[in-house]
Formats: structure tokens, sequence, C-alpha cells
């Protein structure tokens, strides 16, 4: 019994950090940031190699995220919103340029990220990108989004209003209404409810 | 399960009045709670319908999108992707006092497991699934959609989470994990006592029960202590292998497998070595769910909507990707008129020249396969000679050879090859960087390399070859023993992770979220598993022998993971 009682607090601590790892407050945080991309070559949704710098070189406002096809959680929530921002934006006759990012690139082929385009309703002007694995880890870091594995991703939302602004970067689980504020230039009304 | 899913009907029929009560038609034998929780999808056949708020508009989503079993997992026992952290929603965790761990020694521990609310209630659960709000009254984050579930269907799905994954799994006991592993009778005796020596080793490493230190100082282990019955204190039980070896014809092995699971039941099968017919074992692992690690295997089964069988990768049908990659480029650059396929009947090379054959089918592509009988126990040295001589005379220099053969094959290739021809050989047949072609084969033939190069994975290797000098095991086949020692120490990290929660469904879900995090896997350069991926290694090189002789192998270009 005397051994039983020393071996108890470790579990208390083990169920500790249990309940911090679930009570992390995932509300969004917003701050401006900035971006150098390099020479970084991706493969769009429709299997054309190109240059991400390129592509985002772009007099549309830029919205950026990152997904993979696969994801359970966060990043069907995320392309729902991304959807939902395209729909507003295009019904208010605003273009945007939509770019979701995968960060699963063995398993997301142009293919796949067709399909998952399809899936959350993509028009024109929401592009998906996949690419070898060093590409997509270096496209990673330079959006000081890397996680060695794919499953430890945060969700991550960039807003660039000019192709020579700022990047405005979001932590957390952003909503549609959030990003379209940025883009139009309103400010943030706070943040969404605490989540728990 | 499967009587679970009886009674699950029953009361469906009962509940919603959608079938006669006690009719229970195939159809509505499926539509059940399971599949509510897993799918989505409600008894009547149609979509869970569920709304979320996304910022600026409340949107509607259904069906799969919505299921469960996204976030919560299979098992209920949740899931942490990024810093969110979907928690365990098993009744056990739901309805339970609010105890941490060490309070209750009958909840096992779960890394997604939340302490702060008070239990729920099956009407405070019902309030939280249907508006996202929590027994305290917070508001769940919109992660979480909220679903519109009348109260028959609300109560069939809170019965559901009340039973799932409710003890552990058959296959351990209070001191002992019980795996086996699978032989299929036509392996070669050699690979078999690879594999094997491996296996036996790390089990009897396992044997010991776990360390208990007191101050710093071993003082004994958890089962010499008494410690057996708690589970908490007893998170390392032994391990037991047991060998099934099975014998007879294919169509026989999962009735074998049946037998021998009911007479010792196992939590899990760990490595096992077959030829190119494994389809009966994963039947067997997917009907009985039981998950089924890292065979060692050229041909495994393409079916990455079955939950239970996991696999390095593609084998052969990863080869025929990295080829189809290597071909494309010379039947341009070389403007080669004709693939000719060598394969012999009954042998590995059968499926992947077949999927060759698929993929180059587009380009319009002429592939002629030619096939060498079976082996056969009388076959001599002189026969093969003379087969394989057969099997390349009329090759030109217009075509790419491309090679499903076995190292004895390689070997027994005519001594000059036909004059400009260009061929690919599979690596995974032929033995990798020591495929014994001969002298002059080796400059004009290119290998499908579905693992990381020998020079790129020299660092990695030295962990699994340490262990084998150290345990005294003879190295005879060194990918098939470095992937069975990887096998079983993926199987210990993950229990290791799991704690004292011995649930199948949980093993696999845990599997998926380690995997991808192990800084060094031997063979592999990266790991990575998936819900709907199976297949944990996604790519491979097409390299050349650097030299005239010798296992130094130079890569043509970039690691490739070919598309489907």
């Amino acid at each position: 019994m005397p051994l039983r009682l020393t071996l108890l607090p470790a579990f208390l601590l083990t169920a500790c950090v249990a309940v911090v790892a679930a009570g992390a407050d995932p509300a969004v945080t917003r701050r401006t940031a900035g971006y150098t991309l390099g020479n970084i070559k991706l493969t769009r949704e429709d299997g054309k190699n190109v240059v991400l710098a390129d592509e985002l070189n772009d007099s549309r406002p830029l919205v950026v995220n990152f997904i993979y096809t696969s994801c359970p959680g966060i990043c069907p929530l995320s392309s729902q919103v991304f959807s939902e921002v395209q729909h507003q934006l295009t019904a208010s006759g605003n273009h945007v340029h939509l770019v979701s990012i995968s960060i699963d690139p063995e398993n997301d082929t142009p293919a796949k990220l067709r399909a998952y385009a399809h899936k959350y309703a993509a028009g024109p002007g929401w592009n998906h990108y996949t690419g070898s694995v060093s590409a997509i880890a270096a496209t990673e870091q330079a959006f000081g989004v890397y996680a060695a594995d794919k499953m430890d991703h945060a969700p991550v939302t960039l807003v660039r209003k000019k192709a020579d602004g700022p990047w405005v970067r979001f932590d957390g689980l952003v909503t549609a209404d959030m990003l379209i504020r940025e883009i139009r230039g309103e400010s943030q009304a706070g943040t969404p409810p605490a989540a728990r | 399960m499967r009587r679970a899913t009886a009674i699950a009907c029953g009361i469906i029929a009962t509940l919603l009045g959608q079938v006669s009560p006690g009719v229970a038609s195939p159809a509505s034998q499926q539509l059940t709670a399971e599949s509510i929780y897993r799918e989505g999808t409600l008894p009547s056949g149609t979509a869970v319908r569920a709304k979320r708020d996304i910022g600026g508009q409340i949107v509607s989503m259904e069906g799969a999108a919505v299921a469960c079993a996204n976030c919560h997992k299979r098992s209920g026992l949740g899931s942490i992707e990024g810093h969110i952290v979907s928690p365990p929603i098993t009744g056990k965790y739901l309805f339970r006092l609010p105890a941490l761990n060490a309070q209750d020694l009958t909840m096992p521990h779960v890394a997604t497991f939340r302490a702060a609310h008070p239990p729920f209630t099956r009407m405070t659960l019902a309030r939280a699934i249907r508006e996202g709000i929590d027994p305290d009254g917070h508001v769940l984050n919109n992660l979480m959609p909220r679903f519109e579930l009348s109260d028959a269907q609300m109560a069939l799905l809170t019965d559901y989470l009340e039973t799932l994954s409710p003890t552990t799994s058959a296959g351990v006991d209070s001191e002992t994990l019980h795996f086996a592993t699978v032989i299929t009778p036509d392996v070669e005796p050699t690979q078999r006592q690879a594999m094997l020596s491996v296996l036996t080793q790390f089990f009897a490493d396992q044997g010991r029960g776990e360390h208990l230190y007191f101050d710093g100082k071993l003082i004994g282990h958890a089962a010499e202590q008494g410690f057996a019955d708690i589970p908490h204190l007893n998170t390392q039980r032994k391990w037991k292998l047991h060998v099934w070896e099975l014998s007879g014809a294919a169509d026989s092995w999962e009735q074998q497998l049946r037998s021998k699971l009911a007479a010792q039941p196992v939590f899990a099968l760990l490595a096992g070595l077959g030829s190119a017919h494994w389809a009966p074992i994963h039947h067997f692992c997917e009907e009985q769910a039981v998950p089924c690690l890292f065979p060692n295997l050229d041909v495994p089964v393409l079916a990455e909507q079955d939950f239970y069988p996991l696999y390095y990768s593609k084998g052969v049908f990863l080869e025929a990707g990295l080829m189809a990659d290597a071909l494309r480029v010379s039947l341009t650059t070389h403007r080669l008129q004709r693939v000719i396929q060598i394969f012999r009947a009954g042998d590995a090379g059968v499926p992947g020249a077949a999927d060759l054959r698929r993929i180059l089918a587009p380009s319009g592509t002429a592939v002629e396969t030619r096939q060498l009988p079976a082996i056969t126990a009388t076959a001599d040295a002189a026969e093969r000679a003379a087969t394989l001589a057969k099997a390349v005379s009329g090759v030109t220099g217009a075509d790419a050879l491309v090679l499903w053969l076995r190292a004895a094959d390689l070997a027994a290739l005519p001594s000059s090859p036909p004059p400009g021809v260009s061929a690919i050989a599979s690596g995974l047949m032929g033995g990798l960087e020591r495929a014994p072609l001969g002298a002059a084969w080796r400059p004009v033939t290119r290998l499908s390399y579905p693992f990381d190069l020998p020079q790129n994975r020299a660092l990695r290797m030295q962990l699994p070859l340490q262990w084998f000098t150290l345990r005294k095991v003879d190295v005879v086949d060194e990918r098939i023993q470095s992937d069975t020692y990887l096998a079983c120490v993926i199987l210990a990290g993950t229990l290791n992770r799991m704690s004292d929660a011995y649930v199948r469904d949980y093993l696999v879900e845990t599997i998926e979220d380690i995997l991808g995090k192990r800084p060094t896997n031997a063979y592999y350069p990266r790991l990575n598993l998936a819900p709907g991926q199976r297949f944990a290694s996604k790519g491979g090189f097409v390299a050349h022998f650097a030299g005239s002789e010798g296992t130094a192998l130079d890569a043509d270009g970039d690691w490739i993971s070919p598309p489907d």
C-alpha cells in the first residue's frame, strides 16, 4: 500500500496535463506578420506546376489556409469558412483569391485536391496546392506554421489585402465574418465566444 | 459488435416505428445507432443533419461530414488535433463523477479526458448535442456541430455511447497482452525464421512486466508486487506471442484464423509474413475487428476504407507507380515502342504487372506480358535458365523490359541482355540493392525502390542493427527483420501512449496519431496514417547501380509519390 500511495502523484500529474490540454483556449488571436516565400514550387489542383510567389502575386485580396484532405476535424471547418467567404464576397461583387495548401502532400494528389475542392463547392478563385514533401515543408516554414506531423497542425489563416501589403495572421478557429471584415478593412469586434 | 448491432436494430424498430417490431429486415440491420455515430446516417437511411455557426451564417451540414466518429473517433475515446481536444464521449467518461483518473482506478486514462465539467445526464447530453452547451452552461466551440436529432434518435445515440468501448478488448487479461503473428504456408523458410527471430526476442524483452522504481531504484516488477489487478499500476503487461501458421489452400485460411482466434483471443496481429495471397487475413481482421499491424508483404490488399489492417506500403502496387513514372520518361525520350513485362504465375509480379498495365493504359503504350510457369519443386537450374532465355528472346532495343522476378530468376537471366534494351526490375521482389543481376545487366537495369536508399537510411538503421547485435539476432534478411523490429517498436510506443485503455479501435487510432511523430523509421523516410489512409509509406525511388559491382545505388531522381 505505501508503494501505491507513492505512485499516485504521478497519475494526478498526468491527469492535470490532460486537463490543461483540454482547457487550452482556442479563441482567435490576430496579428500582423511578414513572410518571405523564396522560390517555392508547388502543384496546383489542375496539375500545373507553379511558383507559389507568382500564384500569390495577385491584385485580389488573398486568404491562405492549410489543410489536408483526410483531416477529420479542423480542416473541414476551415474549408467551410472559406466556402462561406467565397460565397459572400462573390455575391457582393468582391473578388478574393482563396489559397488552400495541403500539409499532407504525399497523400494529397491533384486529383484528391480537386475532389476535396468540389466537396466544398470551391469556385474559380479558390485554388488548392500540393507539392513535394520538401516544398510543402518549406512553405509551412515560410509561413511559420510548420508541424513535423500533419496531425499536430494548429488552425492558422492568413490574409493579405494588397500584393504589397502586410499579412494578417489569425491563430485559432477563425470565422467567415472575421475574414470578410479583415478583407473589407473593417475593425474586428472582439473574438468569438471563448470555446472549451 | 454484431450482437450489439442486432440489439440496436431491434431498438430502432421499436422506437421509430419504421419497421414492425420483431421484423428485422437485412436492410434495417445495417441501419443502427452505430451508423449515426460512424457515418452520420439515420436509421431511416437519411443523413443526420446539423448546423454550425461559421460566422456570418449558420450553415447546414449533413451525413459523413458531421459523423461523431470524425473527431471523437470510432472508439469514442476522443482525439487531439493541434491544440483542439475532442474529449472521450463513451458513457464511462460522460456520466461519471468528475474524478481525476487516480481517484477512480477503474477508469482508463486517455489523454483527451477532461475532468473540468460535472457529469452529464441524459438531458444535459442531449442539450450539448443539440445546442452545444455543456453541463456548466458553457458554449462548446464551433467544431462541435449542433445536431438535429429527434428524442428517439437521441435515445438511440445515447444508449450507443453508454455501451461504446466499455471494457478492455479480448486478448488482454490482468497480466498479459496476447498477440498473434500469421504466417502463410507459401513463404520461404529463411524469411519465416528471420521474422520469428526478431519477434521472439522482442517479446522476451517485454516479458518482465512493468518496472517499479522507488527513489530511483528498481524495486521489482508490477506483477511480482501484486499490482496485476490494479489497471493503473500495471500498464505494461507481459506480451505473449502466438504464432499462427496457416496450412492448405488459401480459401481455408479465414476459417483457420477464426478457429485460432476462438481458441486464443488476441488483442492484435503483429507483423506476419505472406506471399501473394493476403486477402483472407485482411478480411479476417476486418470482420473480427482485430488490428493487423504491418505484415511483411509484397502484395497488400488495397482497401483503404477498411479500418483494422495497416500496411507499411502498397508493395508491388507502389512499385508499379514508380515504374510507370520512370517509363513515361524513357518511352518519350528514347522513343520506346513496347513495354514487355515478365513475371511468374502465382507470384507477386502478377498483380504488379496488371497494375502497371492499368496505369499505362491511358497513354496508349503497347504492353506485352510474358508469364513464366510457377516454380515447381522439381525445377532445376538449367530449366530455369532456359525459361528465362525464352522469356527475353525477341526483345529489342525498342522495348522496355519490366522484370517482376525473384532474386533466383534475376540470377538466371542470360548473361547478355538483348542489345540496346533498357530494363526496370522490382526491387522488392528482386532483393533491392542485393539483386543478383549479372554484370552486363547492371548498367541497363534500373530498380524500383519503395524504401529510402541505403545511404540515406544508414544512420536510422543503427537502431535496429545495434538491437540485433545486442540481442544476438542473426541478420539473415535485413529488411524483413528491420520491418518486424519496427512493427514491434511502433506497437510498444503505441501501448505506452494508450496507458491502460486497451481497446482495439483505440489501438488503431493511437497508431494513426503517433506514427507521423516518430523521429526515425528504419527503411522508411516517413510513416504517416490518417483516417482513410492505410499505407504508411507512400513513395520511393527509381535507382540504378552506382558501379559494376557492389550494392551502392544512385537515385535517378527525387523521391516519388505516385498517384493512385
